[in-house]
């Protein structure tokens, strides 16, 4: 018992009650969100700032006469006059273990109700991006589970890919395919949704409970109804909790969604603050504003642990406006993009990707070779099937082989379109295309292509599994496996023609 | 109302200006003060609340604002502007006001700075850790 009294004493001898001096401001304005104080003679630019009624705020604008700060909370809990003091340290975040399966707000305090984060981890939401150093090329493939994509956009891990599109077209779906497809990869997954409807958010959170993909999930919300400076906070808060799993040598994907809110947002805050306004009224530094957050995407050596961090951003077009300001800015900064279009949409293709317009920069290298042997084929006919069915639509007259290209076009169109929440694991996927490829499929009417898809894949998964694990292992598809292909595609298809 | 580039330049001219041996000229300012106004308001106003924060600015550094629950004695408050004096290396003034929200202690301004010895902080840094 004296241990402990002389432990509590020791501990209240330690403690630190303001020894030091503060650095204190006054407030001189507060509206929207943003106050205006003068003093805080001594704060750093992006300093976490101290203000009444436990409200925090971040000092963004150093002027020569007063700072700017945004506030995050409820600002009209604060007056003219009241005090406010700078911390020495930049805004941090909870991080660790105890985080997947959770919903946190952008300053990382639980919104669930499923009790408080038990972490005493914490990391800076700003930081500087990995170094050339520390890093390695993108070399391991992060599987989305859906065909397009993994065939013919691969997506690395470490790699940052943009999903571009205008509202309502699939970009949110694909990318929860992707996170309900690393359930046994490894990877951790942050979902931030920047100023969505809390609907949405809600049944974002629904499905992936629903799918199982909950567990391996963070999700990072900052919907509409939070202030524009949360709304602002919220994806550098997500990198942060990813950051934490790729320096812990682990796997994490983070989805931005959407950038183009984001950037509403930091919009909304630097007109408030009287930042001079440039294109579309954005500030001039809207450009850092995501660069610096996506650079912080990598993968790391394993010198450094071999962790990565993948992100997958979002941005919203307007009627498939990718020329303005934020669009070209993305697209410039990421590593390739998916584009999603609405008239692919609307015709019924699902996913409706461009496979035309989406590349992947990078992504080529982390592809396993397999897929690489079957993609190839698919894209170059894909391409053919484009230009011939262009020019198709003004003749009658088709020569044979002109019209076994655009049958063959017709059902790769096909293979490749996807219900929502189903992503198929790769080597079901090689099979699949290497069949569709290789004209297996040619002689099946377009109509029935989905069914075939489906019950193929139920005949590999129960029939020929040790094909598959053997794709799997192997990596890549020798003479001998591509023989067992065409007996298995043979062999099923003699029972369905049956059917 | 944001204070312009152009009047936040004149008013730190004027105000530097005016400043000898750490002293601040204040006929000259009163003087520069008659001048502005004389200037339509649209012109003068911004001056002005520009001239004002470096004014109050300077003054806030140059006093100590002292706070205790219970008054303190003249010589306690000479030894306090004695000890900032030696520390910031210029003359200092210091003015007291009781403050029984405190609850017990002192605390000290000077400039942007803050030194809180009170016992109202102490139990605001128990809460805090209590609260974890």
């Amino acid at each position: 018992m004296a241990n402990l009294v002389d432990e509590i004493k020791r501990e209240i001898a330690n403690l630190k009650t303001s020894q030091e001096a503060k650095n204190v401001g006054v407030i001189t304005e507060v509206y929207d969100g943003v106050a205006k104080v003068d003093g805080l003679s001594n704060v750093a630019f992006n300093e976490l700032v101290e203000l009444p009624n436990n409200l925090k705020g971040l000092a963004l604008n150093l002027e020569e006469t007063s700072v700017g700060i945004v506030i995050f909370g409820d600002y009209t809990l604060l007056k003219e006059g009241d005090e406010v003091s700078t911390t020495g340290r930049i805004l941090q975040v909870p991080v660790g273990e105890a985080l997947p399966g959770r919903v946190v707000n952008a300053l990382g305090e639980p919104l669930d109700g499923k009790g408080p984060i038990k972490t005493t981890k914490m990391y800076p939401v700003e930081k500087i991006a990995p170094g050339v150093i520390t890093r390695e090329p993108v070399n391991t493939p992060l599987q989305t589970g859906i065909k397009a994509v993994d065939s013919m956009i691969p997506i690395g891990r470490g790699q940052r890919e943009l999903i571009i599109g205008d509202r309502g077209l699939g970009k949110t779906a694909i990318t929860l395919d992707t996170i309900i497809n690393q359930k046994d990869a490894g990877v951790v997954c942050i979902y931030v949704a920047v100023g969505q409807k809390t609907s949405k958010v809600a049944q974002i959170v629904d499905t992936l409970e629903k799918n199982d993909a909950l567990d391996h999930t963070i999700v990072v919300s900052a919907s509409a109804a939070d202030s524009a400076a949360m709304q602002y906070l919220a994806p550098y808060t997500g990198c942060a909790i990813g950051e934490y799993f790729m320096d812990q040598g682990k796997d994490a994907l983070v989805i931005y969604d959407d950038l183009s809110k984001h950037a509403w947002a930091y919009r909304q805050l630097s007109l408030l603050m009287r930042r001079p306004s440039g294109r579309e009224a954005y500030p001039g530094d809207v450009f850092y504003l995501h660069s610096r957050l996506l650079e912080r995407a990598a993968k790391l050596n394993k010198n450094y642990g071999g962790g990565s961090l993948t992100a997958l951003p979002i941005i919203e077009t307007q009627a498939g406006d990718v020329s303005a300001y934020v669009p070209t800015n993305v697209i410039s900064i990421t590593d390739g993009q998916i584009y999603l279009e609405g008239d692919l949409f609307y015709a019924g293709t699902r996913p409706a990707i461009n496979v035309g317009l989406s590349v992947s920069r990078v992504g080529g290298a982390a592809q396993i070779k397999a897929m690489k042997q079957v993609a190839g084929s698919l894209r170059l006919d894909l391409a053919q099937y484009r230009e011939l069915a262009s020019f198709a639509q003004f003749g009658s007259d088709l020569d044979e082989s002109t019209q076994k290209r655009l049958e063959r076009g017709k059902r790769l169109l096909e293979i490749l379109k996807q219900p929502q929440y189903e992503p198929i694991s790769v080597e079901r996927q090689i099979a699949l295309i290497w069949a569709s490829t290789k004209g297996h499929l040619d002689d099946i009417s377009v109509e029935k292509i989905s069914e075939f898809e489906k019950k193929f894949l139920d005949f590999m998964s129960a029939r020929r599994s040790k094909l598959s694990e053997a794709i799997m292992k192997e990596k890549f598809l020798s003479d001998k496996l591509e023989k067992e292909l065409e007996e298995a595609v043979g062999e099923f298809k003699k029972g369905f023609k049956h059917e | 109302m944001k204070l312009a580039k152009k009047d936040i330049k004149i008013a730190k001219y004027i105000f530097l200006s005016n400043i000898a041996d750490g002293e601040l000229d204040e006929a000259k300012i009163s003087s520069w003060i008659k001048k502005i106004k004389n200037l339509s308001p649209r012109k003068s106003i911004g001056l002005l609340k520009s001239l004002l924060a470096f004014v109050s600015s300077f003054y806030r550094q140059k006093t100590i604002f002292t706070q205790s629950s219970k008054v303190i004695d003249e010589k306690s408050l000479i030894k306090i502007r004695e000890i900032f004096e030696k520390r910031e290396s210029k003359s200092l003034e210091i003015e007291f006001r009781e403050n029984p929200s405190l609850v017990g202690g002192l605390k000290v301004k000077l400039g942007d700075n803050v030194w809180d010895y009170s016992i109202n902080q102490t139990l605001s840094a128990f809460k805090e850790i209590a609260r974890g």
